[in-house]
């Protein structure tokens, strides 16, 4: 049992952002005059940066606590409370701030700062809205307290609040720019295919509440849980045409879905692209540092849930290596800037649960917290790219950009080596500590888990090189009456950029193998996996040997420079050879710009049939014909025509026969009564 | 000289409602003379108010007295060596509501008789007369002073209906009532006559001591009794009448007939089957087997029944395919006789209470839903199409609003008081185990609500056809009619339950009234649900 630390002050890391948000809101909805844009920027950076400092405050709070407790815990009140004795369901309004939560807090609202403060800069010049600007921040306070209740809530229940919560924020910033229907449609397409995710996370926190209580503990509170397991770790659920199967797994499996709806895995990861609809920093924000990544979070929380469940965990092991392999195989063919660093996302999001089915959970979170850093540096780089090119964002219209955007250019070269893989930057160390975790667990196949986790990491640094070949190097294909337009970003652009940037290059450090911290003569040098591992299951990490820590990275830095070296060679060297290669494997190539079909495939298969059914038999036949034509109409139409075509008669107007009427009345009654 | 027996006071609601239809017409003979002194006329409204007034202060003396006599729980019997009038807290609570529907009706006539340009001071004698007669009725123990209070009643209506003399269907419509309503009078004297045969007695209290149920004499003079009220309630099928009359009668007529009437109906019905008719059915009959059972026969229960299951059918049916809203509401006001009947053929002391309260609200919502048909008269003409509500919300939106309320009301909608009183009729009848009643009314409430929602959809989906000319205020009698009536609808649906109000016995029947608060109903209904 953890010992639980009072702690009022958590409540408004979370409130803060919501209270800039529902100002915003209601200037916009309700007083309808435009708020003066210092204002504007001032609550919504300023509750952010406020959230940032308190969670800090929090976090030195935490490692001040002595060694026994660990979690600072903020009650608000009861949330819903029903029921006596063991058929209770109490759910607390109550903000948990252990380790894991920490990490992710600071990462929310500290990325989340920076990129508040970029968007001043970005969202500047954005004229295709009246009130965008405040729309814009508004939407963005809402997704950073959404965020903040999926990350600090101490229960299911309230993290499923945030789990929605953020759906919707990035449902609204898809499609910020909702004129454009096409942006709208991708903003559809996201929430409807995180409904999928939605509903197995309910049904996950339903299986394993029932079971739960069956066992006479309903508890939805994680730590709780987490102490009520033992009871429930064997228990079995009949499932329909499947049999009986553990709860463990099914709920785990259950859960998985959701994450794998949130943090876009195969097979549901098709709304992540076309995500990129909305403005940069939203996609930096939201679809590569924090909210793609809940599902990985959430996954680390329920952590004893799948290391009690090896087939839970195979399966999430192996759902992250194939998605690591097919986004980083897609991520080469985009040509769209922000489209490579989405399949990207998609890939890296891949790797995170590669370590977490192998039971690396701290390797998953470290990986987490470097790719927010480098991720984000590389979406906000380009979007300063963007902006300075107009909004134009594909790299065929690029090239050469160093000599226009030196600044740009360096700073985005340290997010590519770091995501490539390249030491001593961040990327190097938490992929190379997720590839040790691959490499020694014992999920089945994890040798072939190993080797994919291994191309992957080559072909990331081939697509980023290339990437950063066609932006920066070579010949400029920038228009010409452009050219000369182009200029470096502002200060609230730039500045962000820099604090990201030496985020990237240094955070490896915080997670530093203990094999090179015994080169370095540090002791203790993995400080996160140990500052977190109390919180989170130890299933399947496994005591690694230094020599094998050694090779691995020796293996992968390998595949990285391969990947630097292939790229640099094909599209610098001889920039002739893509389109070569390109004509030689036709089919290859499209499979791959065709995204290996599976838009295509949902259209057919799921959203034709769907919306032919709804249209042709649900929508005209049974609603329009049998319960509104027959049921409703009907029905009237019977009344009526029984009023107007048979009672109606007797009503004839003349006194003798109503008199008629009443003297057979009165006979029947009589009748009656006499009998 | 007076007996000191004869116990005048309980003549004093009657008496208060008779003194000042007299007053009014002296005062009008008198106004009239006093022209020929004062060599120029009178202005009319001031003459119709002062008279409106005389009659509003004469039956506020009688409210005040029932008031009284309620609260002092008295049982008082006029002329005990003969005894034909008992006020007792039943008679008073019925008079008190009969009073209140008569001084509503004064109020709201005032200025609709001006438009419509029959602003004579008989109108508000033959009022008061009607009113007096009523008062009678639920009054009497005795066959006798019944049916002199029926005729009391009568008369003055069927001169009420034609009071509009010029137009042709006003005329119509009080032939036609005078005719079928002697007709009905006929019938109900010659059951009374028959029962005097069979009991030897007119009284109530001899009915119920000398009635043999197996006698075809005294069966044939009860159900001939129970078919002249049906007529007076205008149950189904003795209903015709109430269609073409409540149509040709001025529309303030119409609004006093329909709730005042039908209350005195059933309440002298109720008082009837209370004091006479408990040896009638022998304790456990058959469709009312519970301990509160008993006081109504099996087979009169039967045809009470009967009676309430076609008037709801037949009722809204009819009123789907009105296309006039003074006959729409004939019939509504036919099937919420049905309603009643269903309260009172149950039979047990929840079921009469409901009827009772039942009525209290029929008699606001019905009341206001008139009175917006009184306050949309213009230009000599009452405003009596459907269609003409068209687009009423944006041209008077208070009047719509108030109008919606009034037939959420009637259709029995929550939080209206129509929706506690439906309830609690049809929970009293499944408790006696008339399950097909229940179902019945509740279906054709459904039905009731295509016939009532009507006029909201017109009133706020449909551009406005012909309200331009509107005028653009109610008047000061109509607009208190109308807040009166809104406040009571809603006030006895929302207002939290406070207790019994009213709890008191008649004969053997004992009735609790209560306001019911949304709660106590929803967990009824709920334990109803869950049993």
């Amino acid at each position: 049992m953890v010992n639980v630390v009072e702690s009022d002050q958590l409540r408004w890391i979370v409130l803060l952002p919501l209270l800039a948000a529902a100002y915003h809101g209601v200037m916009l909805g309700i007083v309808r005059r435009p708020t003066p844009r210092w204002l504007i920027v001032g609550l919504s950076c300023g509750s952010v940066l406020t959230s940032f400092m308190l969670s800090c405050l929090a976090f030195w709070e935490l490692i001040q606590l002595p060694a026994e407790s660990n979690l600072l815990l903020d009650d608000v009140y009861t949330w819903i409370g029903s029921g006596l004795g063991a058929e209770n369901l109490t759910a607390e309004l109550a903000l948990a701030f252990d380790p894991l939560a920490a990490v992710m807090c600071l990462v929310v609202t500290g990325v989340g700062s920076l990129i508040h403060v970029y968007s001043v800069g970005y969202m500047e010049g954005d004229q295709r809205d009246d009130c965008g600007f405040q729309r814009f921040f508004c939407y963005l306070n809402l997704f950073t307290f959404s965020m903040l209740v999926l990350v600090l809530g101490d229960s299911l229940v309230l993290m499923f609040l945030g789990w929605e919560g953020v759906g919707l924020c990035s449902y609204l910033l898809i499609g910020f720019w909702y004129m454009d229907s096409h942006n709208a449609y991708c903003g559809s397409k996201a929430f409807i295919v995180n409904r999928v995710g939605d509903l197995g996370f309910l049904v996950g926190l339903f299986v394993l509440f029932g079971a739960l209580s069956e066992a006479g503990t309903p508890v939805v509170a994680f730590r709780d849980i987490a102490a009520e397991f033992g009871g429930i770790v064997d228990a079995t659920v009949r499932l329909p045409f499947l049999g009986e199967a553990r709860v463990v797994t099914v709920a785990a499996l259950c859960f998985f879905l959701g994450a794998v709806g949130k943090s876009a895995q195969l097979p549901l990861h098709v709304w992540l692209p076309d995500a990129m609809a909305g403005p940069t920093p939203v996609s930096a924000l939201i679809h590569a540092a924090t909210m793609v990544t809940a599902g990985v979070y959430m996954v680390c929380r329920m952590s004893f849930l799948y290391a009690a469940s090896p087939e839970a965990s195979a399966v999430v092991a192996w759902t992250g290596a194939l998605t690591a392999l097919f986004g980083a195989t897609l991520a080469i063919v985009q040509t769209d800037v922000k489209k490579v660093l989405a399949y990207s996302t998609v890939s890296q999001l891949g790797y995170m649960f590669l370590a977490a089915g192998c039971g690396g959970f701290s390797a998953a979170l470290f990986h987490l917290g470097t790719h927010a850093f480098f991720k984000a540096l590389l979406f906000l780089g380009a979007g300063s790219v963007i902006l300075a090119l107009h909004h134009e964002q594909d790299t065929e219209k690029m090239g050469g950009l160093r000599r226009l955007l030196p600044v740009t250019h360096w700073l985005f070269l340290v997010g590519v080596l770091a995501i490539g893989g390249v030491p001593p930057l961040a990327g190097f160390f938490s992929k190379d500590e997720i590839l040790v975790a691959a490499y020694v667990s014992e999920v089945p196949g994890h040798a072939w888990l190993y080797r994919i986790g291994l191309v992957t990491a080559g072909l990331t640094a081939f697509y980023m090189w290339r990437l950063q070949c066609r932006m920066f190097y070579g010949r400029s294909r920038v228009e010409p009456g452009l050219r000369e337009r182009v200029e470096e970003p502002d200060g609230w652009m730039s500045n962000p950029l820099w604090i990201l940037a030496s985020l990237a290059a240094l955070a490896g450090f915080v997670g530093l193998p203990q094999a090179w911290g015994d080169v370095l003569t540090v002791s203790d040098s993995n400080s996160l996996a140990n500052f977190v591992s109390p919180v989170l299951a130890a299933g399947g990490s496994h005591a690694v040997e230094n020599g094998t820590e050694y090779g691995v990275a020796l293996r992968s830095l390998a595949a990285s420079l391969a990947g630097f070296g292939l790229a640099h060679f094909f599209y610098l060297r001889r920039p002739e050879l893509p389109g070569k290669l390109r004509k030689a494997l036709p089919s290859v190539h499209r499979l791959l710009v065709h995204k290996y079909y599976v838009d295509e495939l949902y259209d057919a298969v799921l959203v034709r049939p769907l919306v032919a059914l709804s249209e042709r038999v649900l929508y005209r036949g049974v609603d329009a014909k049998l319960i509104d034509g027959l049921g409703v109409e009907g029905t009237a139409r019977a009344v009526r025509a029984l009023a107007a075509h048979g009672l109606k008669y007797a009503q004839t107007g003349f006194s003798q026969s109503y008199v008629f009427l009443m003297l057979l009345g009165a006979l029947a009654v009589v009748g009656y009564l006499v009998r | 000289m007076i007996p000191e027996t004869i116990f005048v006071a309980v003549l004093a609601p009657i008496g208060f409602a008779a003194i000042g239809a007299m007053l009014v017409l002296l005062g009008e003979v008198l106004l009239s003379r006093s022209q020929s002194f004062l060599g120029r006329p009178w202005n009319a409204r001031l003459v119709g108010s002062v008279l409106a007034g005389v009659s509003m202060l004469s039956l506020l003396l009688g409210l005040f007295v029932s008031i009284q006599w309620f609260a002092s729980g008295d049982v008082q019997v006029f002329n005990p060596a003969h005894p034909l009038l008992q006020l007792d807290r039943f008679s008073a609570l019925a008079s008190a509501l009969i009073i209140t529907a008569a001084l509503l009706s004064c109020a709201l006539a005032t200025y609709y008789l001006e438009v419509v340009g029959i602003n004579h001071a008989e109108y508000y004698a033959l009022l008061l007369l009607a009113t007096a007669g009523m008062l009678t009725m639920v009054t009497a123990i005795d066959f006798l002073p019944l049916f002199v209070g029926l005729e009391l009643m009568s008369i003055p209506l069927y001169a009420l209906a034609g009071f509009d003399r010029r137009r042709l269907s006003s005329n119509e419509s009080a032939l036609k009532y005078f005719l079928i309503g002697s007709f009905a009078s006929a019938v109900l004297l010659y059951g009374v006559a028959l029962l005097y045969g069979a009991t030897g007695s007119t009284s109530f209290a001899a009915l119920r001591e000398g009635f043999d149920p197996q006698s075809p004499l005294a069966l044939t003079g009860l159900g001939l009794v129970v078919v002249g009220f049906a007529f007076k309630i205008s149950a189904v099928p003795f209903h015709q009448w109430a269609p073409d009359v409540y149509e040709g009668a001025p529309s303030s007529v119409t609004a006093y007939m329909s709730v005042a009437v039908k209350a005195t109906g059933v309440l002298a019905l109720l008082r009837l089957l209370a004091l006479g008719a408990a040896p009638l059915g022998g304790v456990g009959a058959t469709v009312l087997d519970g301990p509160d059972a008993g006081l109504l026969d099996a087979s009169l229960g039967q045809v009470l029944g009967g009676l309430a299951a076609l008037s709801m059918i037949v009722g809204n049916l009819m009123a789907v395919i009105q296309d006039n809203v003074k006959r729409l509401l004939a019939y509504s006001s036919v099937a919420h006789a049905g309603y009643l009947l269903v309260g009172v053929a149950a039979g047990t002391a929840e079921a009469w209470s409901a009827a009772v309260f039942y009525l209290i609200v029929y008699t606001f919502m019905n009341l206001g839903a008139f009175a917006i048909v009184v306050a949309l008269a213009q230009g000599g003409r009452d405003c009596e199409r459907v269609a003409s509500f068209a687009g009423l919300a944006r041209a008077r939106p208070g009047l719509a609003a108030l109008m919606t309320i009034f037939l959420l009301a009637l259709t029995g909608i929550p939080p209206t008081a129509g929706f506690f009183a439906k309830f609690g009729v049809f929970s009293a009848a499944v408790n006696v185990g008339l399950v097909p009643l229940a179902i019945i009314g509740v279906v054709m409430s459904v039905v009731s609500v295509y016939a009532y929602l009507r006029i909201p959809v017109l009133m706020y989906m449909h551009e406005p056809e012909e309200f331009a000319g509107a005028p653009a205020q109610a008047q000061s009698g109509e607009r208190f009619v109308l807040l009166a009536c809104a406040v009571a609808v809603l006030a006895l649906g929302i207002l939290p339950n406070g207790g019994t109000l009213l709890d008191f016995s008649l004969g053997e029947q004992r009735f609790a009234l209560s306001v019911p608060s949304v709660l106590d109903w929803a967990r009824a209904a709920v334990a109803f649900l869950v049993p």
